[in-house]
């Protein structure tokens, strides 16, 4: 909401403005991802960037295996996530202080609120960088191209 | 930045890399690929079929050198953000003031000693870019190298060849021979231009200059100048029946590329007295001539929109990998890839 606040106070209010919103630890998001989100954000309320899964999703409830989804249903959300502007503060609106904090997925946010929400392809090199190993593999990604 | 480039990293291999590139470079302007074209050179070493010792020592590496663009920022101030530029492939290390930067050995060039245009965004000199006008712009810039080759040829044949242009003699039926043929009916237009080659249904793409079957050419036609365009080992019958038509003291410019040596015969240019000239890639000047070229004459358009024969958006690596494979299977005309990577 800081974000959609300062493009009111700086460009005013627009029923098609969109919203782009990116993890700051995805650093290898490319342009293609970013224009299909802004594409789809032409035909849908909200879009979110994901990729096939290549495990499969296992749902674990009291250390126990509670469901096994079709691999093919299932994917990895990544970001950007896009929404549109209206559309998202309206919902807002609606929502309680702990509703707000519980939901920090804004495609999930959309859902609830009945709009259809769009797939972007992401993208594997698309990774966020949660854990230590993780920024070992971003690195070497990143000096790759010193061996060429 | 990170940048994102797509190398060939082995046999119809294209993978993404990441590239650091510096956004604040003051002698770069960064441009967004809009249109590329695959050229036989590509597909060599997309197929492996180049020499094993060359691909080890080049790959990984982007290809793709015939492509125009748009400049998205221009850190030394030559262009306007939004301008339409034709990419030069050829990367002059030094100036020579007798022999240009496509024939100096030390030149890198774009998908052969350099990673070619299949990137993001390229960050370029701006000596290595021509702006395109409105009036020249369409699908068909995407090969503008190619009629760029095809000025350079010409311009050898014109700096070469003694004032006799009657008769000239094109040899080939594929697409560099079909643009060299376009441009010389504007370089050359009251010479009587015929183009030989193997290919009815190839040669049958040119409406606007004779066309001959090479094995129907009777034996006293002659030419006084001609041009190879042929390459492979297909060059070889070539450039002896362009000796044996040639009138004495004819130019005869080879273009077309091979692997091996191929045999001619000799005797015969030195009792002709022929030159022979060779031509490989073109200059900024050349790109300069072809862009007026293309804005000038409409007729040039229309022949040159005839190339255009497989569109195909680029989303993924496996666009681009299609995109070579179809490109392999074209029995005539140009791909034109619309680059969204």
């Amino acid at each position: 909401m800081g974000a959609i606040n300062y493009i009111h106070d700086q460009f005013g209010a627009n029923e098609d403005d969109i919203l782009v919103m990116h993890d700051a630890v995805r650093p290898f998001v490319t342009r293609h991802i970013i224009m299909e989100n802004i594409r789809l954000a032409e035909s849908y309320k909200a879009v979110d960037t994901a990729i096939g899964a290549t495990d499969t999703i296992v749902k674990v409830e009291n250390d126990e295996v509670s469901e096994i989804p079709v691999r093919s249903f299932m994917y990895q959300g990544q970001t950007p996530q896009t929404v549109n502007i209206p559309a998202f503060e309206a919902q807002y609106e609606h929502m309680t202080d702990e509703e707000r904090r519980a939901l920090s997925d804004s495609a999930k946010v959309m859902l609830l609120a009945g709009h259809k929400v769009g797939i972007a392809d992401g993208d594997e090199s698309n990774m966020k960088i949660t854990r230590p190993y993780d920024l070992r593999l971003a690195n070497a990604i990143a000096k790759e191209d010193d061996d060429v | 930045m990170f940048n994102n480039i797509y190398r060939l990293t082995g046999v119809r291999q294209v993978e993404q890399m990441k590239k650091q590139d510096n956004l604040a470079d003051p002698h770069s302007v960064i441009v967004r690929p809009t249109l590329l074209s695959i050229c036989r050179a590509d597909e060599r070493y997309y197929t492996g079929t180049r020499d094993k010792k060359i691909l080890a020592k080049r790959l990984p590496m982007a290809l793709i050198h015939e492509a125009v663009g748009e400049v998205i920022r221009d850190n030394t101030g030559t262009y306007e953000p939004g301008t339409i530029v034709a990419m030069v492939p050829n990367n002059a290390q030094k100036h020579d003031d007798l022999v240009s930067s496509n024939y100096l050995r030390d030149s890198t060039f774009s998908s052969s000693t350099a990673d070619g245009f299949m990137r993001e965004y390229v960050f370029i000199r701006p000596e290595n870019l021509v702006a395109i006008p409105k009036e020249a712009q369409g699908d068909m810039n995407a090969f503008l190298e190619v009629v760029t080759v095809a000025v350079q040829a010409i311009r050898r044949l014109k700096e070469t060849m003694i004032p006799k242009q009657g008769k000239i003699g094109i040899w080939g039926d594929g697409n560099v021979a079909y643009i060299v043929a376009v441009v010389m009916k504007e370089m050359f237009p009251d010479t009587e231009l015929i183009v030989l080659g193997k290919h009815e249904e190839k040669l049958s793409y040119i409406s606007f200059a004779q066309t001959m079957l090479i094995d129907e050419i009777p034996d006293d036609l002659m030419f006084d100048q001609a041009i190879e365009v042929v390459g492979g080992m297909g060059s070889e019958s070539a450039i002896n029946q362009m000796i044996d038509h040639a009138n004495p003291r004819a130019t005869l410019v080879l273009s077309g590329v091979s692997e091996e040596n191929i045999a001619i015969n000799t005797r015969l240019i030195l009792e002709k007295g022929l030159d022979l000239v060779g031509t490989s890639r073109s200059t900024r000047e050349d790109f300069e001539q072809a862009v007026d070229l293309i804005e000038n004459s409409s007729s040039v358009r229309d022949r040159l929109g005839l190339l255009v024969q497989n569109i195909k958006e680029i989303n993924c690596v496996t666009d681009i990998t299609n995109s070579f494979d179809e490109d392999l299977n074209m029995n005539w005309g140009k791909t034109v890839m619309k680059w969204n990577m």
